[in-house]
């Protein structure tokens, strides 16, 4: 033992102390998680970027989503600039197709469809369909699903038993079945495919809600609050919602890619959004359709559909992890 | 356990009926006749063949009887598709492809996500975890039928390492192609599934303590780690299992494979009731089996819940 | 310990089941990894692999309404006459056959030793059987008594409407080897009828002892034409036709098995050509003219006229100026060639190209005016007068989602009246076929994008639907002068070629004119075919190819 190594303790070192173990707010402590991850941070800007470009390049591009030039039909992708460099250059076999069809004038980045209609342009509209379609039904969702989870879940009993019967029986359907079946006997419009997602999406989210309701309801907290005459409503909605949120959010972006996919799934099998109104999965199909002869036109939302799920993806895993780095993915 | 059981199994049934009466309600629901050539067909006609099938009668009517027939291992015949073939007899074979595909697609699945799940969480924060993290989001992120047409165009067309189609004289190299392309999605799910639990694992307090007693490193990785990781990894596999068989409408209807699924979007564009009824039932039954199968496994794997349970 | 056990029955049941369905389903998987069976005429036998759209829905010639089912019947049940590669109709299982002066009474004679593939001999009765169990089944099997009515069997009006019985319909077996059959009035284009898949005979016994059961499949009928059906599966993939020994004709069918793969994907199917699994495959779409200069590739014109169907009972579509105006304003050309590019030629009647002629060799499509070509200026005129009459400025046209090419073309239609009719709001609406179907028999529609395709090579196949009391007069459209020249050329004039010919022109050019339906484009029928392969016809009405006229090299 040497004396050396003690010494008397100062205003000084406290101050240290509690700065290393200052307690910094939850979100604060969140960001700085959330942060820390790089992929998250890298989602977060391709989210914005896509949401942007959705938003604003309808509406700077010379063309509408719904313009029908059928004498332009089929033209490849050509973007003022990389045409120099040998790609998207308009060429096809060889030819400019661009210069057979009298349409030099013109830079459809993305190319044409059948129709003649600019794929740029209705890529990004589509895009803002599907986010449009994928995040009310989600939103709508939540609601439905926290209501009925905290009912659920904080009643218990008799209450609870019914309404889980009904949650097994619905989700006992899969879900493409009651979709599908939905959407044949309403007639596919924006309205009754967004209802049609609804439908069967909010089920996860009563069911994540319900056990967060569990875990929380029996704590000292809520004892404490109900002891202090605090009415069942005041409980549910101060003192055991907030402390569910985190959980709601992470559930809230994970559902936003399956329901842009599950959208997808629907124009597959003919059930997608009405002609002309382009969605990423109404886009993908028809293009689909023409991949062997025009890759380019199911490759172009195939890449805004891909980089949007990861985006999604990401972003949800970095927040589930800066919200509650135990929390496991459901 | 075993009252548990039985007791599920019971609420089960009963779920299974009321699965059946949405189902037959919104059958009733849809638009046209289930009749061919009904172009050529007068009102009176269609009349006719209504009431020879027996579908002019009230729907609870029909519903008792096919629950009645159900009973009997008659599921009606087919209208349309082909016609006046028993359903039992158009299911049965693409049930069976069906569940092949599936499960062949589940095991891959599961073996691949589980191989990159390991590497990642093992190799965490490295190139390799961004690699797998890279690779599961993929898999998540392309429509199952962009996936399965690239694949059909590489190794089917261009290098010719598999058949482009299904094949019934060869029915394992035939459904290399339909495995794969429906195996992605499950490899994606158990990849994340896995790391996650892994590192969770790896994080926990009896993972330090059996540690920091000197364990080698491989024996802790297998006795300690992927045992506990595997159990709860087995628990999410019968959900995915049960999507593999839904999900593989998509994958069937391309490499042209005589399952369930591409029978199912047939069955429902061309109103033939019965083959919607039977299938969207089989679909029910599997997740119903399925979810039951996860409840049982939870209360063998984890006593505590068992016991929560009994009370 | 108990979980340990537990997770390794587990893993062991997991194994164990996947092991099964491995082994189960490969008896003799002998790690061939190549895509191709075995192509045209290896080794002897000379195989045909034909890649069809859907399965076989029946093989009961009754009930089959589909292509494939009726191709795959008429060519493992022969009828009186077949057609050949060249359009000609030639004798099947009838040796010879007389007309009467007045054209009203037909009597074929058999060929001599024609057997069932249960050993009995094929005669007279089996035909008059089928005919009259066509002109008396109700249910599921009256898909095709239309054509009793349009053979004209005499007494066929009163035998269809129960009013008199079966026995006094014009056909009787005078014997074993003859067939008595009796008209109302001529028909010039019955052989042809004859030619088509309800006419096929049927055994009555048989029929009988198989109940419910016959033509659901492959054991549940018999044969007697070139082919049999040597594997069906139920449910499966492919249909595999084999060359019938006993055939009357086998010395001269040339190709012994015929396969049929279902490939619902067409890109799949052509891939699938590629490999040399199939030897022929329809193409649509946007393959059509990538693979329209490949020296394997043929076009015919196809047997499908698309038309704007107009429900000419509702507000605004009783107008005719509003239909004409609609009728003016597309510019059908561009549609074809830009837009649909996959050998659709624009349409300007009712009737479809290559239909039939008359013997001096004209087609009656091109014989009969030539409507509503493009023209902006006469549309917008007709529009402002339509204007004036009727105050609907928005309509909704439907049509079927199944189908690739429909949404392009409502699109184009829905851009291009929009454009040129100043004011109209047009809607267009996907809905699956059958509910469009119902919709048009429920009357509860505006306008349907409607596709017609003909039985037998005759106007009277398309005309037919415009008559007043037709049942599939879905436009509800009603016009004294067509009804009296469509009656007339069934009637007096049925026995004169020309007279009756001009008749259906002028009904043609009624029905036209009045835009009761919107003609747009009549279908191609691209193709490739293997090189090797000849005479794999695609007839536009009736069967598309009897396949003891195909010859492989």
């Amino acid at each position: 033992m040497n004396d050396e190594k003690f010494c008397l303790c100062t205003g000084e070192h406290t101050e240290e102390a509690e700065k290393e173990y200052a307690n910094d707010s939850y979100a604060k402590e969140a960001l700085h998680h959330f942060t820390a991850n790089k992929g998250a941070v890298v989602s977060v800007f391709i989210i914005l970027i896509i949401i942007l470009m959705a938003i604003i390049a309808p509406i700077l591009s010379p063309y509408s989503y719904k313009d029908v030039q059928a004498q332009y039909s089929n033209l490849p992708p050509r973007v003022p600039g990389l045409e120099q460099l040998g790609v998207f250059n308009g060429y096809r076999n060889g030819a400019n197709v661009y210069a057979q069809k009298g349409a030099l004038d013109q830079y459809h980045y993305f190319g044409t469809d059948n129709l003649g209609r600019d794929i740029w342009t209705r890529v990004w509209s589509g895009t803002r369909i599907s986010l449009y379609i994928s995040g009310i039904a989600v939103l709508i969702d939540v609601f439905i699903g926290i209501i009925y989870g905290l009912i659920s879940g904080y009643f218990g009993g008799k209450t609870d038993i019914f309404m889980q019967r009904v949650t097994e029986i619905l989700s006992s359907l899969p879900q493409l079945v009651i979709v599908t079946l939905m959407l044949v006997v309403m007639k596919p419009g924006l309205l009754n495919i967004i209802i049609a997602l609804m439908l069967t999406g909010w089920i996860n989210m009563s069911r994540i809600v319900r056990a967060q309701v569990l875990k929380y309801k029996n704590q000292e907290f809520v004892l404490a609050a109900r002891t202090l005459g605090v009415g069942s409503r005041g409980i549910i909605f101060k003192e055991i919602l907030p402390n569910t949120l985190g959980q709601i959010i992470v559930t809230f972006m994970f559902s936003i890619p399956n329901a842009i996919f599950l959208e997808a799934f629907l124009a597959f099998v003919g059930l997608g959004v009405p002609a002309p109104i382009a969605s990423l999965g109404s886009m993908i199909n028809d293009g689909y359709k023409s991949a062997m002869v025009y890759p380019y036109m199911v490759m172009a939302p195939v890449i805004v559909l891909a980089l949007l799920m990861l985006g999604f993806n990401l972003f949800s895993d970095g927040l589930r992890d800066a919200i509650d780095p135990q929390m496991k993915q459901t | 356990m075993k009252k548990y059981v039985l007791k599920r199994m019971g609420i089960s049934l009963v779920t299974v009926f009321v699965i059946l009466f949405v189902l037959f309600m919104l059958l009733s629901l849809m638009p046209g006749s289930p009749f061919n050539n009904q172009e050529k067909l007068s009102p009176e006609q269609i009349q006719q063949m209504k009431a020879f099938y027996g579908l002019d009668k009230p729907v609870l009517e029909r519903f008792f009887r096919y629950i009645i027939n159900m009973f009997h291992g008659d599921f009606g015949v087919s209208y349309n598709i082909q016609v006046n073939m028993p359903i039992r007899d158009m299911v049965t074979s693409r049930l069976l492809i069906t569940l092949a595909i599936g499960l062949q697609a589940g095991v891959l699945g599961t073996l691949i996500g589980l191989i990159l799940g390991i590497v990642a969480a093992l190799y965490r924060r490295t190139v390799w975890d961004s690699l797998t993290t890279v690779i599961s989001v993929l898999g998540v992120s392309l429509p199952s039928f962009v996936f399965a047409l690239l694949l059909s165009y590489f190794l089917g067309f261009k290098y010719q390492l598999f058949p482009l189609l299904y094949n019934s004289s060869m029915p394992m190299v035939s459904t290399v192609l339909p495995t794969i392309a429906l195996s992605m999605f499950t490899v994606a799910s158990v990849a994340r599934y896995t790391r996650t639990e892994m590192i969770s694992v790896m994080d926990s307090d009896y993972y330090m303590l059996a540690e920091s007693k000197g364990l080698p490193k491989v024996k802790l990785i297998v006795n300690h780690v992927l045992r506990n990781t595997m159990i709860s990894v087995i628990t999410v596999l019968a959900p995915l299992l049960v999507n593999l068989m839904t999900g593989s409408l998509v994958v069937e209807k391309i490499f042209s494979v005589p399952g369930l699924g591409s029978l199912y979007i047939t069955a429902i564009q061309s109103n033939d009731y019965n083959v919607v009824l039977a299938i969207s039932f089989i679909y029910s039954v599997m997740f119903i089996i399925a979810m039951l199968l996860v409840d049982i496994l939870y209360g063998i794997i984890d006593p505590r819940i068992r016991l929560a349970k009994e009370e | 310990m108990k979980t340990k056990k537990a997770f390794s029955i587990l893993v062991a049941a997991v194994l164990a089941v996947s092991s099964l369905a491995g082994c189960g389903t490969t008896p003799a998987s002998s790690g061939t990894a190549s895509g191709s069976t075995q192509t045209s005429s290896t080794g002897g036998t000379k195989t045909l692999n034909l890649a069809v759209q859907s399965a076989v829905m029946s093989l009961d010639p009754l009930i089959a309404g589909d292509a494939i089912s009726m191709g795959i019947i008429s060519n493992v049940d022969e009828g009186l006459f077949v057609v050949d590669d060249k359009g000609d109709i030639k004798p099947g299982l009838c040796k010879s056959y007389e007309v009467s002066k007045d054209q009203l009474t037909y009597t074929f004679h058999l060929r001599d030793g024609v057997k069932w593939s249960n050993g009995q001999a094929v005669t007279a009765q089996d035909f008059v059987y089928a005919w009259q169990r066509n002109a008396t089944s109700t249910g599921d099997l009256s898909a095709f008594q239309y054509q009793i009515e349009m053979a004209a069997i005499k007494n066929y009006e009163k035998v269809l409407a129960g009013k008199l019985s079966v026995d006094q319909l014009g056909v009787k077996a005078v014997d074993d080897k003859t067939i008595q059959l009796q008209l109302e009035h001529p028909v010039p284009f019955l052989l042809n009828l004859l030619a088509f898949t309800p006419w096929v005979p049927v055994n009555e016994a048989f029929l009988k002892s198989q109940g419910s059961k016959f033509g659901v499949t492959k054991d549940n009928i018999l044969y007697n034409g070139p082919y049999y059906i040597s594997d069906y599966q139920v449910g499966g993939s492919s249909i595999t036709l084999t060359k019938n020994p006993n055939y009357w004709d086998a010395a001269n069918v040339d190709v012994d098995k015929i396969t049929y793969q279902v490939i619902s994907d067409t890109q799949q199917a052509v891939m699938s050509y590629k490999n040399k699994t199939v030897d022929n495959v329809e193409l649509t779409g946007d393959l059509v003219s990538q693979y329209s200069s490949d020296s394997e590739f043929s076009s015919v014109a196809g047997p499908y006229n698309y038309y704007l169907m107009f429900n000419t009972k509702v507000k605004g579509l009783d107008n005719l100026n509003f239909r004409q105006a609609i009728a003016y304003a597309i510019d059908r050309t561009t549609l074809c060639n830009n837009v649909l590019n996959n050998g659709s030629v624009p349409a300007y009647n009712m009737t479809m190209k290559g239909l039939c002629s008359n013997s001096s060799g004209q087609d009656f499509s091109e014989a009969s005016g030539q409507y509503f070509k493009y023209d902006t200026t006469k549309a917008k005129q007709l529009w402002a007068k339509a204007k004036t009459e009727t105050s609907v400025r928005s309509i909704t046209i439907t049509y079927d989602q199944e189908k690739d090419f429909a949404a392009n073309t409502c699109a184009f239609i829905k851009s291009a009246l929009e454009k040129t009719l100043d004011g109209l709001t047009v809607n267009i609406e996907a809905t699956p076929k059958k509910n469009r179907l119902q919709k048009e028999s429920d009357h509860n529609y505006q306008i349907c994008m409607h596709a017609w395709g003909p039985d037998y090579a005759d106007p009277t196949a398309i005309l037919a639907m415009y008559k007043s009391n037709h049942p599939s007069n879905y436009s509800q459209w009603s016009n004294k002068e067509f009804d009296t020249l469509y009656d007339k050329a069934n009637s007096t004039d049925s026995g004169n070629e020309d007279a009756r010919w001009q008749d259906l022109i002028q009904c043609n050019n009624i029905c036209t004119e009045q835009a009761v339906c919107v003609p747009i484009f009549q279908t191609g029928f691209a193709q490739l075919t293997r090189s090797t392969v000849s005479g794999l016809s695609n007839h536009m009405t009736g069967i598309k190819c009897f396949y003891k006229f195909v010859t492989i090299k």
